[in-house]
């Protein structure tokens, strides 16, 4: 699914925020990404959804190079991609369902299918009541699970999420990392950059650690207690 | 579909992905559109009226000229009337022995008094004005410079200060004048038409210049260049079309008002400016092919400027 060789990122002429990271994530896995702040989470997540390409390294994606793959290659890659942005970027003057529909009129499906995945989305996230409500007058938590059900809406094969719980409450919250593993069992990739503990704990899939721009991955199980210790001191 | 709860912050029908509507400078772009179609639309109806006034001017002379027989003889002394009609009678004798005159008369007094009396002023009589004869003469076609000259050396062997007018001279020159005025209205139409574009693409540039985070969410959701060039296209679209509208129906007004101030003014020296269907149609062009070329132009920056986007 995904395969960072050596990855480095830059950006201008700055130092590199990412050296030599090394991973392959199969299709059908779930991973926490997680770390200190400035770690390079950020920067990682913008490689795996696109937003920027490696200064040096090979990043592999659906099987295909990246840095070399035609730009309209790019294109469709992207579309097999949902993301939570940390700071949900939802169109202002978009309606809640119109949001939610973007990545499905992008993608050209038809009306009568975007209404029924959409209405059956929002009613999902508990926003069956705010369709047509505008972004600016929804709580955080609300604007969260829009994007959440963006992210979701076209079944995507790889969800990347970065602190999709953040502004939630631990019931709703619970309830997003519940779609997300339903999501997954069905053979989606998930990616979940986060700082909350407990869901790590509770969830015990594999870690992502990034710390100083280097990258390693530790799975947790008997090792958990451990590694939650020394992800408590690290942040 | 459940609905929001009050009016409060519920969403128009969406039209664009992007935000697009609390645009600064919307006004501004369908003004300069709207002032450069009412512009180009006045040099086109220009250029058109000209064309028709030269087409006019060539068709209605062609196959004519006229054989002047001048009051005063070569010696510049005043003739008699009838010793200017027997030279009249003298010359229409010797042209209709051509096969190729089709027909030849003498233009009446009254036609005379017609044609001067714009210039002269009403008056009771003309017959002390050393006026000359006139003869009108028709040919078949256009007539080689052989036969020209032999109907010149015809009126200059029976009268030497006559001449044979064909008109040619004054008529080049007159073309040449439009011609020159047909220019000038073709390079500004040329130059409204470039200002036109460059406000257009600067204007798709700001935009997607102010939109860019949202045109990297839409190309992170997997939205193609084009997809998302249609978004600015429409928008432009949209734009010029008010503009086109407002700009060329200011046009029509002007236009309706130039030719109703000349008819009221009665300008003799110029044929009517009333414009041909042919040309209202062709007019009508102008505001299709700027909404065209301006929504190519939106498509055309789009497409330029996003390809450099990873």
């Amino acid at each position: 699914m995904i395969t960072f060789e050596y990855v480095g990122l830059r950006y201008g002429i700055g130092p590199e925020v990412l050296s030599d990271i090394n991973f392959t994530l199969e299709p059908g896995s779930f991973h926490f990404l997680t770390g200190p702040s400035g770690a390079g989470k950020t920067s990682l997540m913008r490689l795996m959804y696109l937003a920027h390409l490696p200064t040096r390294g090979i990043v592999r994606m659906f099987g295909e190079n990246v840095v070399t793959v035609p730009r309209s290659k790019r294109m469709e890659m992207r579309q097999k991609i949902g993301t939570v942005f940390q700071d949900f970027r939802l169109l202002p003057h978009l309606s809640a369902f119109d949001n939610v529909a973007l990545p499905l009129r992008i993608a050209g499906r038809k009306d009568h299918e975007i209404r029924n995945n959409v209405n059956e989305l929002m009613e999902w996230v508990g926003l069956a009541d705010y369709m047509h409500a505008l972004p600016n007058t929804l709580s955080g938590g609300q604007q969260q699970r829009v994007a959440v059900a963006r992210a979701v809406v076209a079944k995507p094969r790889l969800i990347l999420a970065d602190e999709p719980t953040g502004n939630l409450d631990d019931k709703i919250g619970a309830r997003i990392f519940k779609l997300f593993e339903q999501l997954n069992k069905t053979g989606t990739s998930i990616v979940v950059a986060t700082h909350n503990l407990n869901m790590m704990r509770e969830f015990r899939h594999p870690c992502m650690i990034l710390d100083g721009g280097a990258m390693r991955i530790e799975h947790l199980g008997q090792r958990t207690s451990d590694l939650v210790d020394k992800l408590r001191e690290a942040f | 579909m459940a609905k929001a709860k009050g009016s409060l912050g519920k969403a128009k029908t969406r039209q664009y992905d992007l935000p697009f509507q609390k645009d600064i400078g919307t006004r501004y772009m369908t003004t300069v559109i709207t002032l450069m179609v009412f512009l180009g639309f006045l040099c086109a109806a220009l250029g058109l009226t000209l064309h028709a006034i030269n087409t006019r001017w060539t068709t209605g002379l062609e196959g004519k000229m006229t054989v002047e027989i001048p009051a005063q003889g070569i010696d510049q002394s005043l003739r008699e009337r009838d010793a200017l009609d027997a030279i009249a009678q003298s010359v229409i004798a010797e042209f209709q022995n051509h096969r190729f005159v089709r027909k030849i008369e003498v233009i009446s007094q009254e036609a005379m008094t017609d044609m001067i009396s714009p210039w002269l002023g009403e008056r009771q009589n003309y017959a002390d004005l050393p006026l000359p004869v006139l003869i009108s003469v028709e040919v078949e076609g256009t007539l080689g410079e052989k036969d020209l000259l032999t109907l010149q050396n015809a009126v200059v062997s029976i009268d030497a200060a006559s001449r044979l007018d064909t008109h040619k001279d004054w008529l080049a020159e007159l073309l040449r004048f439009t011609g020159a005025i047909k220019l000038v209205a073709l390079v500004m139409g040329i130059v409204i038409t470039l200002t036109t574009l460059m406000a257009v693409a600067g204007v798709v540039r700001a935009r997607l210049a102010a939109h860019m985070a949202d045109v990297e969410l839409l190309h992170l959701m997997g939205a193609t260049d084009t997809y998302i060039a249609r978004q600015f296209q429409g928008h432009i679209l949209g734009l010029s079309l008010r503009g086109c509208l407002i700009g060329a129906g200011m046009g029509v007004l002007m236009i309706k008002g130039i030719g109703w101030v000349a008819g009221q003014l009665g300008f003799i020296l110029m044929p009517d400016f009333a414009i041909t269907m042919s040309s209202w149609v062709m007019l009508c062009l102008v505001p299709i092919a700027i909404i065209g070329l301006c929504f190519v132009t939106a498509r055309a920056t789009i497409l330029n400027a996003l390809k450099d986007m990873p």
